[in-house]
């Protein structure tokens, strides 16, 4: 097996597989930058299962409403507790939406409140150097959603280690398209990626 | 007077001094070891042996003074003119008379005790700033001499004045007025519980002036009021620890507030029982929701979230609906209707529901309690053939199974009757079954030449008449002639056959076992055609799993080549110093380490150790409440000398810590017998 897998969180409600092609370029981009021993395809692995604690990483993702049931939550909250890192990224990059309401809302009954993270996060330096923090979104920038360039990303620390990365960003539109058309990138959008992964898999 | 009995005399001055400096010196370093100790909680003991030990060290100065000589060398050593005058004066025998003279020519001997005087200057400072130390540094939390060996703790000796303020501590906790809960109190406790923001009140006899409180570290204000002293502060929502202080700190006790946090309604949805595909949404909806609160719940109702749209495009509505006032019940069910044509539901929308109660928390809340939430979708149009709406005929091949059987039974049955009926009768029954035969073989016939892309078989076609029976071989040449295909070639085989034969070979066993079974009926044989018609269900049925193909699911996911993608990237990162992640449960190794220096406390200060113990239960309310039990009654113990119950009080305690104890170092090598 190998050292690193990719895993997307299935939950009971919502339109969690609402970004399919964002596991093989975050696959593709560990493999392209980083000599992890990366799984060539991802995994999904529902909330509520405990094939959860397999996975140091768990990304999750949607445009619906999130409802965690009593299972998930009670997994989720385990999650944490044992040192996994999950990262949420709201799909409709809207604070007025739904996903990022009732996900923000699920989110702080397990962890607790949620927190932006400074510029000079260890995140933001784990692998590549963002100095201002983390990277803006084409879908930001176009003024989509809610017409915001969101400057922080929020998360909840515990022990000083990122238990939840909270994002209005938008990565899972921003990343979600074959690796194969990484050529026609003069910038490699998905280098924040490494990052993630690198932090998840370190600290 | 001569010089020598002067000398005998500044002698005698020298030596008293020197003795009066060791001794100012060794009440000096005893004093400054004193203060030393109390602040940092030795017994006062500590300070007897630097003085001992200044005083001796000091005194040894008189060795100086052993002789008459040497104090009157001492004399000359300021005063140089004497020329040696003193010394021969001092001398054995008598010096004489002009020796004398010339001893006594300088008023040395008040010069002398000038000296003897500011030698003491210096002793006697140290002695001041060491009783001052000894004032002005605070003495130790607990432990030393103040309080008398093997007493508990509450029966500290009293503070400097005599009276301890902290001898008797009263706690009252006041409840929100929304619980409608009583006011409580205790004495002396060294916990106290409460829901958060109750109002505790801690109070004692004496000055307020001698007090001091700290909840968290944060100082609190002293009140007086006819003799006591209170303090007055909300209880926290998180466990936290009072110290009160008396005599500049000389005097302290610890009490851990134990909030119970008023819990958040526990809500389930009864109705809507589980999630919904519609396929259209029409009538009404009954919702049921069952609420419970530890103290009062004050609303509920229904949240609604419509979600309309797919891809990236979707719009949402969100409502309330059957709002209700509760009016502080601890238990009520919650019912309402929701029609779902006044909200237009669109294919494609989902409607999500979860039912919603607050309780009347008004003090930190209110709480909020939520059901798990129901969705109830609108099918789009295109995905009807995966809703069960309409029940649909069997699949082809469970209908040729149907039948099948259903004429083995009709051949069962007229065999059983064979020998009572007539020849005519007998043929006319077990020919209207191969009849039936036939139109089955047919049928099967017409799906494996369709497979083929020939021409469907027909009694009349030439495929029957050619002998009934088709060989697999004249099948795969049928199919190559429909496909225009190479006979033989290669094809996407698996084993040694075509696909199309592989499919269609049990249909084609089938096919001519319903041959042999109907010519043996169309002779009246009921018997010969019997085990045909079984071989040929049998081959229907393998057939039937055969073809059991299912093409719904996931996509199939992405795989990467990830050796071609392996460092291919233009930028290079940095890799990231890895760090040891810590222990799976950090928090009860830290726990465990702060007990087991609670164990190291025991023998050495059991008041040292009980507070560590109440601290340790701040951590501890936090999620083990076991464990924080088990520390208030050894703390309880400890605080009340119970040397019976704390052996037990201990033990659960360890229990309670988990199965895997932690020690601090490794044991040493084992060195061998000797």
């Amino acid at each position: 097996m190998s050292d690193f897998v990719f895993a997307t969180a299935q939950y009971e409600s919502g339109d969690w597989d609402s970004a399919p092609l964002v596991p093989a370029n975050v696959i593709d981009t560990i493999a392209r930058y980083t000599t992890i021993d990366v799984a060539p395809t991802g995994v999904i692995v529902p909330l509520s299962s405990p094939n959860l604690f397999r996975y140091p990483l768990l990304y999750l993702t949607g445009h619906l409403p999130v409802r965690f049931s009593a299972a998930e939550r009670a997994n989720l909250r385990a999650y944490g507790e044992r040192g996994g890192l999950l990262f949420v990224d709201d799909h409709n990059h809207d604070v007025d939406g739904v996903f990022h309401k009732s996900a923000t809302d699920e989110l702080r009954r397990v962890y607790g409140p949620l927190r932006d993270l400074p510029g000079t996060h260890p995140l933001y330096r784990a692998f590549f150097t963002f100095d201002d923090g983390p990277p803006t979104t084409s879908h930001e920038l176009n003024g989509w959603g809610d017409n915001l360039v969101h400057k922080q990303l929020q998360g909840v620390e515990r022990d000083g280690r990122l238990v939840l990365l909270y994002s209005s960003k938008d990565y899972s539109s921003e990343w979600n398209y074959h690796p194969d058309n990484k050529r026609f990138l003069s910038v490699d959008n998905t280098r924040f990626a490494a990052n993630i992964v690198v932090y998840a898999l370190t600290r | 007077m001569t010089a020598r009995d002067r000398l005998l005399a500044l002698r005698q001055e020298v030596i008293a001094t020197l003795l009066a400096r060791a001794l100012l010196g060794g009440l000096a370093a005893g004093l400054a070891t004193l203060a030393i100790a109390r602040a940092a909680g030795w017994p006062d003991s500590t300070a007897v042996m630097p003085a001992i030990a200044v005083f001796a060290l000091m005194a040894l100065r008189t060795r100086a003074a052993r002789s008459v000589e040497r104090v009157a060398l001492w004399v000359e050593e300021r005063h140089p003119s004497l020329r040696y005058a003193l010394v021969t004066a001092a001398g054995v025998p008598p010096s004489s008379a002009a020796v004398n003279a010339q001893a006594m020519s300088l008023p040395w001997r008040t010069s002398a005790r000038r000296a003897l005087g500011r030698a003491l200057v210096l002793p006697a400072a140290a002695l001041t700033l060491s009783s001052a130390l000894v004032v002005l540094l605070p003495r130790a939390s607990t432990g030393g001499d103040g309080r008398t060996a093997g007493a508990p703790i509450g029966e500290e000796r009293g503070s400097a004045s005599g009276v301890d303020v902290l001898a008797s501590v009263r706690v009252v906790v006041e409840p929100p007025a929304y619980t409608g809960r009583r006011t409580t109190s205790a004495d002396d406790p060294t916990s106290v519980e409460g829901f958060t923001a109750s109002l505790v009140t801690v109070s004692g006899q004496g000055d307020a002036a001698r007090v001091g409180a700290f909840v968290d570290s944060v100082a609190r204000v002293v009140h007086r009021a006819d003799g006591r002293w209170s303090v007055r502060f909300a209880m926290p929502a998180r466990p936290a620890l009072v110290r009160l202080r008396s005599d500049h700190g000389s005097r302290e006790r610890l009490i851990v507030l134990a909030p119970v946090a008023d819990a958040p309604p526990t809500v389930t949805l009864l109705l809507p029982a589980r999630d919904t595909v519609m396929r259209r949404a029409t009538g009404v909806l009954l919702l049921r929701a069952q609420l419970r609160d530890d103290i009062g719940l004050r609303d509920a109702g229904f949240e609604v979230v419509i979600s309309s749209g797919q891809d990236e495009n979707f719009t949402f509505r969100s409502a309330t609906i059957a709002r209700a006032s509760l009016g502080g019940a601890s238990e009520r069910m919650l019912e309402g209707r929701l029609s779902l044509d006044s909200l237009a539901l669109k294919p494609g929308d989902v409607l999500q529901l979860r039912a919603v109660a607050r309780d009347a928390n008004v003090a930190t809340g209110p709480g909020v309690g939520s059901s798990e939430t129901r969705a109830l979708r609108v099918a789009r149009a295109g995905e009807y053939d995966s809703l069960s709406i309409n029940p649909a005929p069997p699949p082809e091949a469970e209908g040729q199974m149907l039948s099948q059987r259903m004429l083995i039974m009709l051949t069962e049955a007229l065999e059983k009757r064979r020998r009572r009926l007539a020849r005519p009768m007998l043929m006319q029954e077990a020919g209207r079954i191969a009849g039936d035969q036939a139109r089955l073989r047919k049928r099967v016939g017409d799906i494996v030449f369709q497979r083929t892309g020939a021409e469907p078989l027909s009694e009349e076609s030439s495929g029957e008449t050619g002998g009934g029976k088709i060989s697999p071989d004249a099948l795969l040449k049928r199919a190559e002639e429909a496909t225009a295909g190479n006979a033989g070639a290669v094809m996407d085989v698996e084993g040694d056959e075509t696909p199309i034969l592989a499919l269609s070979k049990p249909l084609l066993e089938a096919y001519n076992a319903m041959w042999d079974a109907g010519r043996a009926l169309e002779q009246g044989e009921t018997d010969r055609a019997l085990p045909p018609m079984r071989r040929a269900l049998a081959a229907i049925e393998r057939a039937r799993q055969a073809e059991r193909i299912y093409l719904r699911g996931r996509p199939s996911a992405v795989v990467v080549d990830v050796a071609r993608a392996r460092l291919a990237g233009k930028d290079k990162g940095t890799a990231s110093v890895r760090e040891a992640r810590a222990a799976s449960d950090p928090r009860a190794r830290r726990r465990a380490l702060s007990f087991e220096h609670a164990t190291a406390l025991l023998g050495r200060d059991p008041s040292a150790a009980a507070d560590t113990l109440l601290v340790l239960r701040i951590d501890a309310l936090d999620g083990a409440p076991a464990l924080a039990a088990a520390l208030d009654d050894a703390a309880r113990a400890l605080r009340r000398g119970d040397a019976g119950a704390l052996p037990a009080a201990w033990q659960r305690v360890r229990r309670a810590l988990g199965p895997a104890p932690v020690h601090g170092e490794s044991i040493g090598l084992w060195s061998g017998a000797r």
